[in-house]
């Protein structure tokens, strides 16, 4: 590892993304090749009570990827997940916040994040963890 | 629902879709960004039998796992494998994904969690 083994409790800087407008949604269902008319289609989502298309989820998980890259270069992601506990609508900002909670040692360490985002519901939209090792040399 | 095996499905993690996604995510890794992978399933084998498995039902994305046996490479060709499986209450398909090279090596497996709503139901997640 280049850096450092971070401190467990480590605190990530918290990093906003969005508001994600219906533009944005229909560029990330295009290339995802999600395109759950939820997603995309307001009416259809008054339907089921929400008040305007929920963001996907997979997109709010992979904006962690460029927060811990920022974070620790010398890092790469071996595994990621993340449970969508709450939707985030359309036009809300959305605050990623991470913790370190596991920093083992030795000559491959797992360094273990805890990942929040939250929209503007005052509960967590997502619940996550990335398991980080160090990227190996090209 | 008894456990559904599909695929090998061919796959690829092409150059120029991952610039697209990248844009669309705005993520900025050199690499294949470990959530890529969901963009296979709108390739249209994979996204059929998803579809065919939800029936009438909505699916909302309920969870996602990405588990790197080693890192994905550019402009490569993988298999991914799936297992279908449904859980009663409440209802939700689990879909299970295993990637793999020509070769066989393991590249990553992932896991991903559908509820499965009709449209008259409130959201209770």
């Amino acid at each position: 590892m280049n850096g450092a083994v971070p401190k467990v409790g480590t605190r990530l800087p918290d990093r906003t993304v969005g508001p994600f407008t219906s533009a944005d949604l229909a560029a990330y269902a295009e290339i995802s090749g999600d395109t759950n008319p939820l997603h995309l289609d307001a009416a259809l989502a008054q339907k089921i009570g929400l008040a305007a298309p929920p963001v996907h989820g997979m997109l709010l998980l992979a904006a962690f990827e460029p927060a811990l890259q920022e974070w620790r270069p010398d890092l790469r992601v071996e595994r990621l997940s993340g449970r969508f506990t709450q939707p985030v609508l359309e036009g809300e900002p959305v605050t990623l916040s991470a913790r370190v909670v596991r920093a083992g040692e030795g000559e491959k360490p797992e360094i273990l994040v805890r990942l929040m985002a939250n929209g503007a519901s005052r509960a967590p939209a997502i619940v996550g963890e990335a398991s980080l090792v160090p990227r190996e040399a090209p | 629902m008894p456990e559904l095996r599909l695929g090998p499905f061919p796959v690829r993690t092409q150059r120029t879709r991952i610039e697209a996604y990248k844009s669309a995510t705005r993520a900025a890794a050199q690499e294949v960004p470990a959530a890529f992978p969901i963009c296979w399933f709108g390739e249209p084998a994979i996204r059929t039998a998803i579809a065919k498995a939800c029936g009438d039902r909505l699916p909302l994305h309920e969870g996602q796992t990405f588990d790197y046996a080693r890192p994905l490479e550019i402009d490569a060709e993988y298999w991914l494998s799936l297992a279908l499986s449904e859980q009663a209450d409440p209802p939700r398909l689990v879909v299970q994904g295993e990637c793999r090279n020509p070769a066989g090596e393991l590249y990553a497996r992932m896991e991903t969690l559908l509820r499965l709503v009709t449209p008259a139901m409130e959201l209770s997640a």
